[in-house]
């Protein structure tokens, strides 16, 4: 005990022996743990943003549909509306919100212009924590009920259109007897979403006078729903099962693989930030404590002549290298936090708006620091730095006296 | 001379060391055999090259010889490995050295203490001895002072103080008074010289200061690694 106590004085005096290169050593590891931490937070809030504006963009946590709709989303698959036992999970705890919809392809026709587009029959009221409605700002009014036919449009697709709000449109679509499907609804309301696709592709009327235009009464292209936890959703979807037997059901992995894929890739590309980290931080780390160790050659063969033990030297240069790891993955530490705070409002992207709309994500990335990320690049950075330190503190302990005193 | 092998605090016998350097085979020590008494004040002199401070780096364990044995207070250290030769140090010898003696980053009292430290004195006991000490050497006042605030001299007075407290049973004094002026040296020379008689130490020092010299009550003479001449003052 009083041997290391003696080890760790002298070792955090020699630390501050060379004030300017402890320092900069130390705000290089502070730095690495700045940047390991602060790109694996932006890297999790990135993909964060993106999981929820897809899971926001209709998708839910998971879906209900008939066999097949997902290769070919057209009138032909549909599911009867929710019933029965499958009502009875949906309003259990397990699902904090769901709803039904009809979603088909459609053309839609101004007096001008005419474009492709996704016609949805929603319950309004349901919609708000399931869609892009729930934050989008809305021009005029929102689809009142499920019956209601009003149209609802995005703003850009208002704009491309030439129409407005009042103004009278024309869907077009395929009805369930194979027939065209054609009926004319007054705009009462535009959208303006986060995402500027889901303005273009999606318009929005009440669930009833879209199964009247298609002719699928009582019945729906999806169901769906949120679940408690988005990662935690299997019980659930057996539970699904065996109430709808015959639906398809997929969880909001499968159904936006873009959104895994990024996670994914960032995931990888966060593992390499650490890497070149670590390296860059072991290479400094291990150039400071060589220099120390050659310039205090004859102090260290002093400290052997005394009687000090060549593991006692490996373990005192351990102990100078742990001091600096500690005093650098602190201060960094303190660093990030501070970034976090100043950050918590976001970081506005909107001037690379182009660019997060190609990601599917908002312009507004919130930084978000996962324990695991936190824990895994402070372990790795002080775990391998401690690990490369070894080589020169070997180097000190494998110093033989009478050389070192003849030699320094 | 000196006394007999039996009563020694160092014994040598055909001691031998030969440095090789790639081709270049330097024999620094030629089969030496000497005994050195305890409470001996003993010098180790000759030119540059003559081997004296390979002799006192063998006999301090800080080098192993080619061939012969070394013996103190009648153990033999020779192919003992780094961890004993290091606690063989630590428990029986104290070493004063030219230069760099202290241990930059403690103050005089820690360094004194640092012997005591390693072998595990507790702290108040090695205080109190430490600062005895430096009241002994003269450097009362100097205790929280680090070695870069010290005079040659008094750091110098600071590793006698270091290298007796730990009560060794010789202290190994490597040219001590080489970066001193002749007034400093002289009182460093009084002060270890009252310390080899008043607490029994043995000193063996390696030199070519006329003045240490003097103060040694025995002079063994190497030349090209050979003793020359060995002789107790008085005898």
């Amino acid at each position: 005990m009083i041997r290391s106590l003696m080890l760790f004085r002298l070792a955090r005096r020699s630390v501050w022996r060379n004030k300017r290169r402890s320092l900069l050593t130390l705000s290089a590891i502070a730095a690495g743990i700045l940047s390991a931490v602060m790109l694996g937070a932006l890297a999790r809030g990135l993909s964060d943003t993106a999981i929820r504006a897809a899971i926001r963009n209709l998708t839910g946590h998971v879906q209900l549909h008939a066999p097949g709709y997902l290769d070919d989303p057209s009138i032909e698959y549909r599911l009867p509306e929710v019933s029965g036992s499958l009502q009875r999970v949906l309003d259990s705890e397990a699902v904090s919100s769901w709803t039904q919809r009809v979603r088909v392809p459609a053309v839609l026709r101004s007096e001008r212009e005419a474009t492709g587009v996704t016609l949805l029959g929603v319950s309004p009221a349901k919609e708000l924590d399931l869609s892009m409605l729930g934050d989008a700002a809305i021009l005029g009014r929102m689809v009142r009920d499920e019956n209601d036919d009003g149209l609802l449009l995005g703003v850009k697709l208002a704009e491309l259109l030439q129409t407005e709000i009042g103004k009278r449109v024309v869907v077009l679509s395929q009805g369930a007897d194979g027939g065209v499907a054609e009926r004319g609804f007054r705009v009462v309301g535009l959208f303006d979403a986060e995402l500027e696709s889901a303005e273009r592709q999606f318009i929005f009327t009440g669930r009833v006078p879209a199964q009247e235009l298609l002719g699928i009464k009582g019945e729906v292209s999806e169901v769906v729903l949120l679940g408690q936890d988005r990662d935690a959703l299997e019980e659930l979807q057996r539970t699904l099962q065996r109430a709808a037997p015959r639906a398809q059901i997929d969880d909001w992995k499968t159904l936006e693989p873009f959104a895994v894929a990024l996670v994914k890739v960032q995931s990888g590309f966060l593992f390499i930030w650490y890497g070149i980290v670590i390296v860059t931080i072991s290479f400094g780390l291990v150039n400071t404590l060589f220099m120390a160790v050659f310039e205090r050659t004859r102090e260290l063969a002093l400290l052997q002549a005394l009687g000090m033990v060549p593991h006692q030297i490996v373990l005192q240069i351990l102990i100078e290298s742990a001091v600096l790891l500690v005093g650098g993955v602190l201060l960094g530490n303190i660093l990030t936090y501070v970034c976090l705070v100043w950050l918590s409002e976001g970081i506005d992207l909107g001037s690379f708006a182009e660019g997060t709309q190609m990601l599917g994500v908002g312009r507004v990335i919130y930084p978000k620091l996962q324990w695991v990320d936190w824990s895994i690049a402070n372990s790795l950075i002080v775990g391998l730095s401690l690990f490369a330190s070894v080589f020169p503190a070997w180097h000190a302990g494998r110093l033989r006296p009478a050389e070192a005193f003849a030699t320094a | 001379m000196g006394t007999g092998h039996n009563e020694a605090a160092v014994a040598v016998e055909r001691l031998s060391k030969v440095f090789q350097d790639g081709d270049v085979r330097v024999q620094a020590l030629k089969e030496i055999t000497l005994a050195i008494a305890p409470a001996s004040f003993a010098s180790i002199c000759g030119p540059s090259g003559s081997g004296k401070t390979t002799l006192l780096n063998l006999i301090g364990g800080l080098d192993q010889p080619t061939t012969g044995s070394i013996r103190i207070g009648g153990r033999a250290i020779e192919g003992l490995g780094q961890r004993e030769l290091a606690e063989m140090r630590l428990r029986h010898v104290g070493f004063i050295f030219q230069a760099y003696n202290l241990i930059p980053v403690l103050s005089a009292l820690e360094n004194v203490a640092f012997v005591m430290e390693l072998q595990g004195v507790g702290l108040r006991e090695r205080v109190e001895r430490a600062q005895a000490m430096l009241r002994d050497v003269g450097l009362e006042g100097m205790a929280k002072r680090r070695p870069g605030e010290l005079s040659g001299g008094q750091q110098q007075r600071v590793a006698v103080a270091r290298a007796i407290v730990s009560e060794p049973d010789i202290v190994l004094a490597d040219e001590p008074t080489a970066n001193l002026d002749s007034r400093t040296a002289e009182s460093l020379l009084e002060l270890m010289q009252r310390m080899n008689e008043e607490r029994q130490v043995t000193f063996i020092f390696s030199t070519h200061d006329d003045l240490v010299m003097r103060y040694a009550r025995r002079l063994i003479r190497l030349h090209d690694g050979e003793v020359e001449t060995d002789e107790e003052k008085g005898s």
